[in-house]
């Protein structure tokens, strides 16, 4: 069941992509995972970073969510600053995820994060708190990393 | 109407768009249909009014959808790999103008509406759009119409009703008490009246417009036999594995039928080689179109027991292992680590951190601090008289032990030390300090003063940091509950042996009894390669024996004369396994393991199956399956009527490429370029050339079998009267050398009666290949439990033989 609707997403996503975002299957014979490069969005501290994700659709797919994690390292409150880069997407609970939820409104959603942290719902406490309080600084380390790490 | 797919398809791409939108649970009217019904019009229209005048009708409603599935099902494999097509039937936009031209075409009347679609079938290929259920993207055979108006197609909802045991609405998440499975696309759920429905299911919540959806979904409920061309429903979980295993010679994966959430049928049957890839590396196989994305079931490295994913390995480890809070709260990124039990993790607390040494403490358990302030903190008020002089000589004996003995989970002491490594004293009780000088602190006296000063120096670090550290850790800690991947038991299973609870399967020096050549077997000196590994499992059985009998030499005796009964068939497979059961004392999962090996030995088919068999109905009977709320038995008379509505049905649900070719296809190019390295054996010993381990139906084919030690039945015992008609019904169309493998057995153990008469006519092992006369003088029928016995003493072998030969004179 799962096959069917993740083809028909992906081939949806590679027709009209989304704007910013580049698709790809690291296999091209299993369909489950997904890679996206996500181009930092302008007026964000990421601008002129490329970003690496990795999208992982389970067995049960739609019925359970998908997982996304940052493969690139990121100066950012939602996601884990460790090798697993994971990403803490409200629609992507398990209890909140809906079946009719596209792979799209996903990263559309990822997208939106890049460009406006959401440090009430934070992973990473300490870039939370300097999202909040002290916002020059987390532009300015964000941006710094956004540099070391994300370079085109 | 053509014409109107044709702008259909296009369109779609906007749905994306609509389906954030889709979020908000109010109901909408003109919305909802644009963004969840896809090309309305002739073909669904048709079909459906075709199904509501019923009777023939009915074959072809659902014929049509299931000749598109399969259509479908191929273009989706060919979209598996880019450049992509446009996808046919994308369930989206456009709708509007579909649904005005369902409304003319209304005003046309029936029959011209079926004549559309019946122009479109013959005219339009794989392009030709019904609608697609948004959920699945499969063509809808019927549709459900929840109380918030979203549609989806019946499967998606019976699954979320029946499967997932929701009741919410795969749109909106919307509760909602009934739905209603309806093949008309348009009507709204309001204008459904409760004259409307012929059938109501109160335990799903579903209410039927027809009772040919009824009858549909009640198939999809049933203990349907995975196998694609077989239409067998049976009574339950056991009586299919039963099935599945006789009829197909095949098994399902036992953690998924428990845990994963599909319909009975969509299930996968195995071999027993394809079912270990399954639980070790998943379904993963690389170039095939049949991709799950499935990556094996994670095993317990201290229990050697696999679960079905990581959540449940993750409650397995949160419960029956330890971990260190403190070690976590420290360095929440680092992969998880758990200890087999508290005895280990406390050796830990004494080496690594700060463990109270009162015995009062000791009892308690998990007092153990961070830092020696903590520690001395926790000591002045818990213990203000200071620690009695006995705890003080424990505590200076627990360090000699706890610096003697490293075990290797305690690996990532050495960054531990590096990352707070200031010099204090490490893992030992403060108190201790002030003893004299024992063998147990190897430290200079003026390395003694240094740490004793840097301590102090450092204690008020030591608490602000500690505080730091938890509030980071929490937070991220909580995100990540389930961080647990096969990796997660770090500890290595050498740590699980030396623990006396669990089984030490590769225990080298076990079972002097397998080391003495009994007078019974006169080894015969040219023995061949399958012979040789047959030794070797013969030894390996008896290794796993004994250790589980805890190397008791009578109850080793006692196991090896129950064997030998069961081989002389003076005792039925289920009474060996009630005296396994007394003579063990192990949990049923290390009995399975032991029973199966000690199947897989049996030259004998029928007596391998009997016991595999008898095993199985042991556990089906002691352990539950989870149970479809659908039907229950008595229903499965109806295979016979509605097997061909059953194999259209599983079609439609087949995932996409799941078709026997592809399947084939895929296996085989699996076992042709085998991915895996660490199992080359398989793959090399296809041809059977005396691969005995992973595959018993080609260990089997080493010799000529003499007759069967039990004869089959006859007829089938009365007692026998569980296994279901359908099942009856299909044994008249096997081949005649396939029946004698099917014993009979009784579900309830004890109830079966064994002809001991032999019924003559001993039938062909359908397994013994062409090599079966190569051994046939060499191996007897006594030659199990006899060889069980035996030394194997050979000198030159060849390939991977040569290998197994050696590991086994290690031990």
């Amino acid at each position: 069941m799962a096959q069917k609707r993740i083809v028909k997403e992906y081939s949806e996503l590679q027709k009209k992509p989304l704007d910013g975002m580049r698709i790809s299957l690291p296999s091209e014979a299993d369909m489950h995972q997904w890679q996206i490069l996500i181009d930092g969005p302008k007026g964000s501290p990421y601008e002129g970073g490329v970003f690496t994700l990795h999208l992982s659709l389970p067995t049960e797919y739609p019925f359970k969510p998908p997982t996304l994690s940052f493969k690139t390292k990121i100066y950012h409150p939602n996601v884990t600053n460790d090798d697993k880069g994971s990403m803490c997407l409200g629609m992507l609970r398990a209890d909140e995820w809906k079946p009719s939820s596209k792979i799209e409104a996903v990263l559309s959603f990822a997208k939106a994060l890049l460009l406006e942290p959401q440090p009430d719902d934070a992973v990473e406490g300490g870039i939370a708190r300097e999202y909040k309080e002290n916002k020059k600084e987390f532009i300015k380390n964000a941006k710094a990393w956004t540099k070391q790490y994300a370079k085109k | 109407m053509a014409s109107a797919f044709a702008t259909v398809a296009p369109a779609s791409t906007q749905t994306p768009l609509e389906t954030a939108s889709s979020n908000d649970p109010r109901p909408r009217n003109q919305d909802n249909r644009n963004t969840f019904r896809g090309g309305r019009g002739g073909p669904r229209g048709g079909a459906s009014r075709g199904n509501r005048r019923g009777g023939g009708e009915n074959q072809r409603a659902n014929g049509r959808p299931n000749q598109r599935a399969r259509r479908r099902s191929s273009t989706a494999s060919q979209l598996a790999a880019p450049p992509v097509p446009p996808p046919p039937g994308l369930g989206g936009g456009g709708s509007f103008g579909g649904r005005l031209t369902k409304d003319a075409e209304k005003g046309e009347g029936d029959v011209a509406g079926k004549q559309s679609e019946e122009g479109q079938d013959a005219g339009v290929d794989e392009d030709v759009e019904a609608e697609v259920c948004f959920i699945c993207a499969s063509p809808v055979v019927h549709n459900s119409v929840a109380p918030c108006n979203h549609r989806t197609c019946h499967i998606c909802a019976l699954r979320l009703r029946a499967l997932y045991k929701t009741r919410a609405c795969a749109h909106c998440r919307t509760e909602a008490k009934f739905v209603i499975f309806t093949d008309d696309a348009m009507k709204r759920y309001e204008d459904f009246v409760e004259a409307d429905f012929q059938e109501t299911d109160e335990v799903l919540g579903i209410k039927y417009e027809q009772k040919e959806i009824h009858s549909d979904t009640l198939l999809l409920l049933r203990y349907n036999c995975p196998d694609e061309t077989c239409d067998v429903a049976c009574k339950g979980w056991p009586a299919l594995h039963h099935h599945v295993r006789t009829i197909h010679h095949k098994v399902m994966c036992d953690l998924c039928t428990r845990n994963k959430k599909v319909f009975t049928h969509e299930h996968e049957l195995f071999t027993q080689q394809e079912l270990r890839k399954h639980e070790k590396f998943g379904d993963d196989n690389p170039g095939a179109v049949d991709q799950s994305g499935f990556k094996g079931h994670p095993e317990c490295g201290f229990c050697r027991q696999r679960f079905y994913g990581d959540d449940e390995l993750y409650v397995h480890c949160r419960e029956k292992h330890e971990k260190c809070h403190i070690c976590d709260r420290r360095d929440p990124v680092r992969q998880q680590q758990y200890y087999v039990d508290y005895d280990s993790l406390e050796q830990h607390f004494r080496k690594d951190h700060f463990l109270c040494a009162d015995q009062e403490c000791m009892d308690k358990k998990f007092i153990v601090f961070e830092s020696e302030m903590d520690l001395k903190a926790h000591q002045l008020e818990a213990h203000p008289n200071g620690l009695t002089k006995d705890a003080r000589r424990d505590a200076r004996r627990v360090d000699i032990s706890t610096f003697d003995y490293r075990t290797p989970h305690q690996d990532h002491r050495g960054e531990r030390r590096e990352r707070d490594g200031r010099g204090r004293g490490r893992g030992r009780d403060p108190n201790t300090e002030a003893l004299p000088q024992s063998t147990a602190q190897p430290m200079r006296r003026d390395e003694l003063a240094y740490q004793r000063q840097m301590a102090i120096q450092n204690a008020q670090a030591a608490t602000a940091r500690t505080f730091g550290g938890q509030l980071t850790s929490t937070d991220a800690y909580a995100a990540r509950p389930s961080g647990g991947n096969q990796s997660t038991v770090t500890a290595p299973r050498n740590n699980a042996s030396t623990n006396t609870s669990f089984p030490a399967m590769e225990n080298p020096n076990l079972n002097p009894a397998s080391n003495t050549t009994p007078a019974s077997l006169a080894p015969s000196p040219a023995l061949t390669p399958q012979e040789q590994a047959r030794r070797l499992q013969h030894s390996a059985v008896m290794d796993r024996a004994s250790t589980m009998l805890k190397h008791d030499q009578t109850k080793i005796s006692d196991f090896r004369s129950q064997v030998s009964t069961y081989r002389t068939s003076d005792i039925s497979a289920s009474q060996l396994i009630d005296t396994f059961f007394s003579l063990f004392d192990v949990s049923s999962a290390n009995l399975g393991k032991l029973i199966k090996e000690l199947a897989d030995i049996y030259e004998n088919e029928a007596k391998r199956n009997d016991l595999l068999k008898a095993w199985n109905d042991w556990r089906a009977i002691n352990e539950d399956y989870p149970s479809l709320p659908g039907p229950l038995p008595g229903s499965s008379t109806a295979a016979g009527s509605g097997g061909h509505r059953v194999l259209k049905l599983k079609s439609s649900t087949a995932q996409s490429s799941r078709s026997a070719v592809s399947k084939q296809g895929s296996w085989q190019n699996a076992s042709n370029s085998n991915p895996f390295p660490s199992m080359p054996a398989i793959s090399a010993n296809r041809a059977g050339a005396g691969r005995v381990g992973a595959t018993p139906w080609v260990g089997s084919s080493s010799s000529s079998r003499p007759p069967p030690a039990t004869s089959r039945p006859t007829s089938r015992p009365p007692a026998a009267g569980k296994a279901n008609t359908s099942e009856a019904d299909a044994f008249p169309a096997l081949p005649a050398s396939a029946k004698p493998n099917t014993m009979i057995f009784g579900l309830t153990r004890g109830t079966v009666r064994w002809d001991d008469g032999r019924s003559g006519g001993n039938p062909v092992n359908p397994w013994g290949g062409p090599n079966g006369s190569s051994s046939g003088a060499a191996t007897p029928a006594a030659a199990p439990a006899a060889e069980m016995d035996a030394e194997p003493e050979f000198g030159k072998k060849k390939g991977n033989k040569n290998k197994k030969q050696t590991l086994y004179k290690f031990g």
